[in-house]
């Protein structure tokens, strides 16, 4: 009696284990990825809400100082990012950048910022997927 | 409907009939075609002087246009001085207005405390504060340069930012 009690009890454990998500208290699909290339060159992408829930102490951080300098610092994992750009007339990326910038800032809104090698932003990305969503 | 086929029959048998002799033909006299290129070429030549000589009317009736344009046209302002670029060259930029005392110190001051930092390799809170004071006291172009730097230093690893609440 008492060894079928236990089993009841393990087996009842066990599917309350397997019901509740391995990644509790992240969202799901909620992504956050960054990756620097030997020249330093590198790109950051995923959601805040991702880099908020990923690994180590990451972050990610969109800058707008005045005289419209942008700047974007990252850190995923272990690892920090950044890139700048100073936006003028006629910088067709930079207004882009300038407009969107405060896109990114919503939690589920997924992003995309690249940079070359002397760490100048040079593509920037931002939309939405259904599975971002918490 | 039988005569009808039979009629549309024989006749493009006509026109199969006559496009051989043709070309039969054609293959036959040789001579003639030889006969007719000179005379062809000889047309080609006249062509070609008339083309000539029409290049050249264009070109009198262009001149003289041109200076009658000359006499009646208002004389123009003077050209601006031709800049060093070459040809071809994008434009200098405009030089940037000069520094200020304040903006100079606060570059030279930024530029040190930037590179004490990357020195030790992270932020304390009072580098990123006097960070902050220095590059709002820059000029544009300075604060500019700084950050460049500062993601050159981030991006080649020599500079770690674990906390956000640091960045500059």
């Amino acid at each position: 009696m008492k060894h079928l009690k236990a089993a009841g009890l393990g087996l009842g454990l066990l599917i309350v284990g397997l019901a509740t998500p391995a990644s509790a208290g992240q969202a799901s699909g909620a992504p956050a990825s960054c990756y620097k290339y030997s020249d330093g060159s590198g790109y950051c992408s995923g959601t805040f809400r991702g880099f908020r829930n990923a690994v180590g102490s990451s972050y990610a951080q969109f800058l707008a100082y005045p005289t419209t300098l942008l700047a974007f610092y990252g850190r995923y994992g272990t690892t920090s990012y950044s890139c700048y750009r100073g936006v003028s007339s006629g910088d067709d990326i930079g207004v882009h950048m300038v407009e969107r910038w405060p896109m990114a800032a919503a939690p589920d809104t997924y992003f995309e910022i690249d940079w070359d090698s002397g760490g100048t932003c040079n593509y920037f990305v931002t939309g939405t997927r259904s599975d971002y969503l918490p | 409907m039988k005569s009808f086929l039979a009629i549309s029959l024989l006749v493009n048998v006509a026109v199969l009939a006559l496009w051989l002799q043709s070309r039969h033909g054609l293959s036959k006299q040789p001579d003639a075609v030889a006969k007719i290129a000179p005379a062809a070429l000889a047309s080609v030549v006249d062509v070609r002087v008339d083309e000539q000589a029409i290049a050249e009317r264009v070109a009198a009736r262009l001149s003289a246009e041109s200076a009658s344009s000359l006499r009646s046209a208002p004389t123009p302002a003077l050209m601006p001085a031709p800049s060093a670029v070459a040809p071809g060259e994008p434009a200098l930029a405009p030089e940037p207005a000069p520094r200020t005392p304040e903006q100079l110190e606060a570059a030279a001051s930024g530029q040190l405390k930037l590179d004490q930092v990357v020195m030790k390799g992270h932020f304390q809170p009072q580098d990123t504060t006097e960070l902050r004071q220095l590059s709002r006291r820059m000029a544009a172009e300075d604060q500019l340069q700084l950050r460049r730097q500062l993601v050159v230093a981030i991006n080649s690893g020599k500079l770690d930012i674990p906390d956000p609440e640091l960045i500059p």
